[in-house]
């Protein structure tokens, strides 16, 4: 009897051990996937706005090609150069910057599109020079040759 | 002992969890390295496609600015190595053009390559770029067609006549010729009906009493052709009096009712390009323009229904007297004799036998027994190029429709 009393509670310490050294276990596992799964979220996010930010921007060269009148303030592109826009799509608000600049050709010239916003889950101030900050830029020409030319009547 | 198999079996469990979270761990983060990846490799993908699109506007202000300033030195070359693999045949010529790429600060390696097809198309070219970023592994191309001034539309199809003029014209034997106009199928001799065009038209008649108007007279001692040579065809010339052709400024009045806004310089490189290429008569597609500066007797048979020539003597091959055509010589297409406006240099001329269109900007004395003149309706197709209606044929442009990216 003595002997049945004294091995009884053995096991069932040993099994208390085991269960917190599990619980343990389990919740650094969970607390690893909770932050790979914030990780991973935050990830997509930040890629679905780079993928947004590089359509904006060229959209935008596209239209600029096409006609700047009709996408842009083409007053301040034609008289400084430079247009500023604002789109807010899906809750991100993306700054683009449309630059035309002179080249060596007469008939050519530079044009830069640059796209920034706040990245998912970044509470700090924009910095274009931060690696984690949010810019995508797209730098190509425009040559004024023209599709066609009337023939002046005689 | 039951208890203590109960605690390693927890423990067997969790630990097989907790695997479990680290293998979708593992996936989840190679998910994010792949999303990752994917849209930085966007970002690549479209910064070299604008590069290119950048090298192509680049190409076309340089081809630009180089047609303005020398336009018959940008096809002086041909480069096989430049020629894409859709555009290797033999009337390809090729080259590729240099640009300074400082303004690229990505580090892109920058080709164009600018191809035509000097048979179809020589005002046409293809200009194709490509940026591509050894780093990243991205590339970007981009082509267009741009028109070229390397030549003009043609001029109107109003001066059907075997031969045109600018001049009186004679047989050296009467009857020993053979002009064949126009018939009710727009063929020359043909054997299907009578002749209903004209045989010979001339831009200037001498008017001889001074009054203003072309008499039949006037007509008849300044086109003295044998109605036998003429077959029936009509003679056409100018109702009233037009000034006559001057040596000294040799007006292109012939020129430009055949060849339209095309230049003779224009003609002259498009022929040597044509010579670039190795293209005559045996290949296919065969030799269609003929710059001639040489005085010696023609005597190659050039031209078929399907593709006709132009054969060009210029003004140098008809310094002294035009090169003569031999008489067993036949020619497809148009011949142009550039006597500027000087008779004495078409004296004695053998045409061969022509099936087409001769001109000549000048009269034609003396001309040799057995030339025969037949009219082919399309002598014109060699120098007929697809161009839009009233285009300014004098600037670069851009093709419609022909914009292609990854191609």
């Amino acid at each position: 009897m003595s002997q049945r009393l004294s091995l009884a509670p053995r096991p069932q310490g040993f099994t208390l051990i085991e269960a917190l050294v599990a619980a343990a276990l389990l919740g650094l596992g969970m607390m690893g996937a909770i932050s790979l799964t914030m990780h991973s979220l935050q990830a997509v996010g930040s890629s679905q706005q780079q993928s947004t930010a590089l359509t904006l921007a060229q959209n935008t060269i596209d239209c600029l090609r096409s006609g700047p009148a009709l996408c842009t303030d083409s007053s301040a592109l034609a008289s400084t150069g430079q247009a500023q826009e604002t789109q807010t799509l899906s809750g991100t608000a993306y700054k683009i910057n449309s630059e035309l600049s002179s080249t060596d050709m007469a008939h050519l010239q530079g044009l830069q599109v640059t796209i920034k916003w706040q990245p998912t889950g970044s509470t700090t101030p924009h910095n274009p020079m931060s690696p984690s900050s949010g810019q995508v830029t797209l730098r190509t020409r425009l040559a004024s040759v023209p599709l066609f030319v009337q023939a002046a009547m005689p | 002992m039951k208890a203590l198999a109960r605690g390693a079996i927890t423990l067997l469990m969790v630990t097989l969890l907790v695997l479990l979270a680290s293998m979708v761990g593992l996936f989840t983060a190679r998910s994010i390295l792949s999303e990752r990846l994917g849209a930085n490799n966007g970002v690549w993908a479209a910064q070299a496609q604008q590069t290119a699109e950048a090298a192509l506007e680049t190409a076309l202000a340089q081809i630009e600015q180089n047609f303005s300033a020398v336009p018959n030195t940008f096809w002086s070359t041909h480069d096989p190595q430049q020629c894409l693999s859709a555009n290797s045949g033999i009337e390809w010529q090729c080259r590729s053009l240099l640009l300074d790429a400082g303004w690229d600060t990505q580090g892109h390696t920058l080709l164009v390559r600018v191809m035509r097809d000097v048979v179809r198309a020589p005002h046409v070219a293809l200009v194709h770029a490509q940026a591509k970023h050894a780093g990243n592994h991205s590339l970007g191309q981009v082509q267009q067609s741009v028109y070229l001034p390397t030549a003009g539309p043609i001029g109107a199809a109003n001066k059907a006549a075997p031969l045109l003029t600018q001049g009186c014209v004679n047989e050296a034997v009467a009857g020993s010729t053979r002009f064949c106009a126009p018939d009710a199928n727009q063929a020359g001799c043909s054997g299907t009906g009578q002749a209903i065009g004209t045989a010979i038209q001339t831009l200037y008649v001498p008017d001889l009493d001074g009054n203003g108007v072309i008499s039949t007279a006037e007509q008849k001692a300044c086109l003295k052709v044998n109605a036998g040579s003429l077959q029936g065809g009509a003679l056409v010339t100018p109702p009233t009096a037009t000034p006559a052709p001057k040596p000294a400024a040799c007006d292109s009045a012939v020129w430009n009712a055949l060849f339209g806004q095309t230049t003779p310089a224009q003609i002259q490189a498009i022929s040597q390009a044509q010579a670039l290429k190795g293209l005559n008569n045996q290949t296919q597609p065969a030799r269609t323009v003929y710059w001639v500066d040489s005085p010696s007797e023609w005597s190659q048979s050039v031209g078929t229904s399907s593709s006709p020539v132009v054969l060009v003597f210029s003004a140098a091959a008809c310094a002294s007297q035009c090169p003569r055509i031999s008489p067993s010589t036949q020619i497809v297409g148009t011949v142009f004799l550039d006597t500027q406006c000087q008779e004495s240099r078409a004296g004695l001329w053998h045409s061969g036998s022509v099936s087409g269109q001769v001109a000549v900007p000048s009269g034609l004395p003396n001309l040799q027994a057995g030339s025969q003149f037949l009219w082919f309706a399309n002598h014109r197709l060699a120098f007929d190029w697809p161009w839009p209606v009233n285009i300014d044929a004098t600037r670069v442009q851009r093709v419609r429709g022909s914009w292609k990216s990854g191609g």
